[in-house]
């Protein structure tokens, strides 16, 4: 879980500062095994994320399926272990788009616009 | 007076390698661009042959003629680089100034294809024309429309394949690399791209140093990198997709081709180089255009994203650097075929040739609609200020597409814009509901309540945002609440001239 979580953290910062926007569109995700799940992309190159429903969703590119995560103000957004499309796995007691109790005046949406500012101020050449 | 018959006499002979040629004229240095004039009589050559060559020769010398006698009558000053042309005037009274800049600038433009064994193109003529043929939808086509053909990418010279078309097909001898992250990326495949064999062996990039400072700045080479593959902002499977974006190597760069470095960051943009880079399909076809000019604006012009990041639309389907660059006119068949202009504030950013009349006090303007005219109302903060400017829906590959997203538009209406600037922001990724602290640099005073700015169901451009004849703008008070005393009036809309007259009332 560490491990995945590392991972994910890692792999949407430090990307470049200037992005195309994301397409605002429905789109039909395909996970390697076959299961499909809907969902709209938000953010830019430097940091993005998928809205299914209420859900939050990144991809493991080592794996190539798509997670449910949770956002944090701290960690950014971070996998769960529970693959989109599919029952099971469901990290008990984690509502995926619920925030760190410490701070419940923040909504997921402010923290995700705070990560991806974050985000696009640190991803600059140097 | 030696060079300039030698020059001449290369030209008559059909030598077209020279572009252009310097003189000393009324004691100034002048600089003659040629590149027309080359372009008008190979033309004659190649196509209308012996038949018209006394056509051709009596085109040549009224052209020359014209030019050179237009170097003495204009106050003109010559660039170093032999592809740009500055002119410059201003004109100033008690309450208003105009600034109208000309900037002619033809950018040298390499485009790498990058193959992989399991996703490649074939067809280098198909991003050749995507990119520089100006007589399909191309990014210059777009370029040439909003920056009125002041701003062209012109192929470089290279070998490979039908050479000079600017187009470079590399073989990376592996399988997409889906999913890595763009430094990441920039760091082994785009490092890996440009030292191929196939670029180095069929460029000489040293000669496109033109300052000899030893580094290709953005203005003396654009790199594209077109990735075989899907684009993730359109929303492909990472596993074999690439985010557009536009970056630089960092200022400790060691990368060098031929002996000079290449896409390498200093500090400053003026001696930076950058480079591009998309996925050349979006799902079952060819990339569209959109994306790639909002990413040359990042590139060649050093504009910034002026989308929300998700939960408002920043400048929307108005902007190309926004949602604009997915813009579609209704008889397109893809979302990106038809991106909208520049708004007014990204003309003058990235310094094209516009006018601006900075207003003061009350006074009354007319402006063309073709989006070149501009008004600013300065305010008591130096960092805050208005800037209108008119569209018109009928310019043929830009604003039409509003249609698209509000029929209310239609193909043939001329419509006010007002933006509310403060540039002591950094960009429009603020929280989407615009209050004193919390705003963005660039922001649409919409005519109905604010829409646009918060809304998240994709409604990228809505006619009730904007103005039309017979419309009052008061929407002015500053971020702070403050007054500024200034309201605008749409006094009338004139079809047939394609202008617009405002009333611009102070209190």
């Amino acid at each position: 879980m560490k491990l995945l979580t590392n991972l994910f953290v890692v792999s949407l910062l430090n990307i470049a500062a200037f992005g195309a926007p994301a397409l605002n569109r429905k789109i039909t995700f395909t996970q390697p095994d076959g299961t499909q799940f809907v969902g709209k992309q938000k953010g830019d190159a430097s940091f993005h994320w998928i809205e299914s429903g209420s859900d939050i969703v990144i991809y493991n590119p080592k794996d190539k399926y798509y997670y449910k995560a949770i956002v944090d103000k701290e960690k950014g957004i971070v996998a769960t272990t529970q693959k989109m499309g599919q029952r099971g796995d469901k990290v008990r007691g984690v509502n995926a788009v619920v925030l760190q109790e410490a701070d419940p005046d923040t909504t997921t949406e402010q923290t995700l616009r705070f990560l991806h500012k974050k985000a696009k101020q640190a991803d600059t050449p140097r | 007076m030696y060079f300039v018959i030698k020059n001449l006499h290369q030209l008559y002979r059909r030598d077209y390698s020279i572009k252009s040629f310097k003189f000393l004229f009324k004691g100034q240095a002048i600089s003659v661009d040629f590149t027309f004039v080359f372009a008008i009589i190979k033309n004659i050559h190649n196509y209308w042959g012996k038949m018209f060559k006394s056509v051709s020769s009596i085109l040549f010398w009224v052209v020359l003629v014209f030019l050179v006698s237009g170097c003495g009558t204009s106050k003109k000053s010559s660039s170093t680089a032999t592809n740009t042309t500055t002119i410059e005037t201003k004109k100033t009274t008690e309450s208003k100034s105009v600034v109208h800049k000309i900037l002619k600038r033809k950018i040298p433009t390499l485009v790498v294809v990058m193959n992989w064994n399991d996703y490649s193109e074939s067809d280098p003529s198909l991003w050749h024309d995507k990119i520089f043929n100006m007589t399909k939808n191309s990014v210059n086509q777009w370029y040439a429309e909003n920056t009125f053909n002041q701003i062209e990418f012109i192929p470089v010279h290279e070998t490979q394949g039908n050479v000079d078309d600017g187009v470079i097909m590399v073989n990376m001898n592996k399988n997409h690399p889906g999913g890595k992250d763009k430094r990441e990326f920039r760091d082994t495949e785009i490092r890996s791209a440009i030292t191929n064999a196939a670029v180095v062996n069929n460029m000489d990039f040293a000669a496109l140093d033109s300052d000899g400072d030893g580094s290709l700045n953005a203005k003396e080479l654009q790199i594209i990198f077109i990735v075989a593959g899907g684009e993730q902002a359109y929303g492909d499977p990472q596993s074999h997709s690439i985010w557009a974006h536009s970056f630089s190597f960092d200022s400790d760069s060691t990368l060098k081709v031929d002996g000079v470095y290449v896409m390498r960051y200093t500090g400053e943009n003026s001696t930076s180089g950058t480079y591009t880079c998309f996925g050349a399909n979006h799902g079952t076809h060819k990339a569209t255009i959109g994306i790639m000019c909002h990413e040359l604006g990042h590139a060649a012009f050093f504009l910034k994203d002026y989308y929300d990041d998700g939960d408002g639309s920043g400048l929307g389907w108005y902007d190309i650097m926004s949602g604009g660059a997915w813009a579609y006119q209704p008889s397109d068949a893809y979302a990106g075929e038809t991106p909208t202009q520049y708004t007014a504030f990204n003309k003058i950013d990235a310094k094209l040739d516009v006018n601006v009349t900075t207003l003061s006090a009350s006074d009354e303007v007319t402006l063309g609609c073709s989006g070149r005219d501009f008004v600013k109302l300065t305010t008591s903060k130096s960092n805050e200020y208005f800037l209108l400017e008119c569209r018109d829906t009928a310019k043929a590959h830009s604003d039409i597409s509003f249609s698209t997203a509000d029929t209310a538009f239609g193909d043939n209406t001329l419509f006010a814009m007002m933006y509310h600037v403060d540039t002591d922001k950094t960009d429009n990724t603020e929280d989407g509901i615009q209050t004193e602290n919390n705003h963005y640099m660039v922001e649409v005073v919409e005519k109905d309540s604010s829409t646009l700015m918060t809304n998240t169901t994709g409604i990228y451009a809505d006619f009730s945002d904007v103005y039309t004849q017979g419309d009052l703008i008061t929407k002015t008070n500053l971020y702070d609440g403050s007054n500024t005393g200034y309201s605008v009036e749409i006094v009338n809309a004139d079809y047939i001239n394609r202008e617009m007259t405002l009333k611009i009332i102070k209190k």
